[in-house]
């Protein structure tokens, strides 16, 4: 009997344990995929203001930054 | 004979002054108010690097032979100055030999390493009639134009100089060429890097030549528009 448990017990495990990766590389695609348009936005908008490649590049990392940040803590 | 007493006693004076003239200005960040990014996409992040800007200063340590421009960030739980620095326009630690125009940037990153970044400029420097003093020192307007391209299109940057001719070397934040004295107030945009302190007497300057493998102010933007694209952080 004990091994029927177990043997039902241990897949439920791995296919919870599954689904909670699956989310949690869910959330880090939308993360990473939110922040990397607000790179794009704020990049564009530097360019289109006359910043050098160098200072737009370093304004849109700063926000991705940010962005990263926010998200992950907003997450936990 | 007095003429030749004249002349060794002269050249003597004269040489130890000039070896002797050395120190250190602290400048300030200030950010002015500007319509494209007190509006706009940009407006929320440079609220934050007006904000914090206080926490950021600039030290510029100089002899009669070389300079070196470097930020110096207070850090502060909570306090992102990420924001005040990328904004500044600044980047890592500017060296330059007095009388050459090539400028050695160490851009020291946590995530992206050590980079030796090397420009050459040479700015045409319009020298105005305008003076102001600043820490006592009597200084003299100058301005430039600083040709650009972003991968858009090429364009100018205004550039304001306030150089003193009492400290009479060719030294300015970023690493700056061609004034007949140090720069202490340096305009370019909206940003204003402005020297609150200077120091004749400080024991120990920070200056030395980066060594190592040069590169290319392009090449750096590449690695590091490529690092950004890799890289969550």
């Amino acid at each position: 009997m004990k091994k029927i448990y177990l043997l039902i017990l241990f897949p439920t495990i791995l296919f919870a344990n599954n689904i909670e990766l699956s989310e949690k590389k869910e959330i880090k695609t939308e993360v990473k995929s939110k922040c990397d348009i607000v790179y794009g936005d704020v990049y564009n908008y530097c360019i289109d203001k006359n910043f050098t490649t160098e200072a737009a590049t370093r304004i849109a990392n700063a926000a991705k930054t940010e962005c990263n940040r926010f998200l992950k803590t907003s997450t936990n | 004979m007095r003429k030749i007493y004249f002349i060794l006693f002269f050249s003597i004076i004269s040489t130890v002054y000039s070896q002797e003239l050395k120190g250190s200005i602290e400048y300030s960040l200030i950010f002015t108010d500007d319509e494209n990014l007190n509006n706009g996409d940009l407006a929320n992040y440079f609220k934050k690097a007006k904000d914090n800007s206080k926490y950021i200063s600039f030290m510029l340590d100089f002899n009669n032979l070389e300079m070196n421009f470097y930020p110096i960030v207070k850090e502060i739980d909570g306090v992102n100055t990420s924001f005040s620095i990328a904004f500044s326009g600044v980047n890592g630690s500017y060296y330059r030999e007095r009388g050459e125009n090539t400028i050695y940037r160490l851009i020291d990153d946590k995530a992206m390493g050590k980079h030796i970044v090397t420009n050459d400029l040479n700015l045409e420097w319009k020298l105005e009639n305008e003076q102001k003093k600043i820490s006592e020192l009597i200084c003299y307007k100058a301005t430039a134009k600083l040709k650009s391209n972003n991968g858009n299109n090429d364009f100018f940057i205004d550039v304001v100089a306030w150089y003193c001719p009492q400290i009479p070397y060719s030294y300015a934040p970023k690493g700056y060429n061609g004034l007949p004295g140090v720069v202490l107030e340096l305009h370019e945009r909206n940003v204003i890097i402005a020297a609150k302190n200077i120091d004749f007497n400080k024991e120990i300057l920070n200056i030395s030549k980066p060594k190592g493998k040069t590169i290319t102010e392009k090449e750096y933007i590449e690695l590091f528009q490529k690092f950004v694209d890799e890289n969550d952080h």
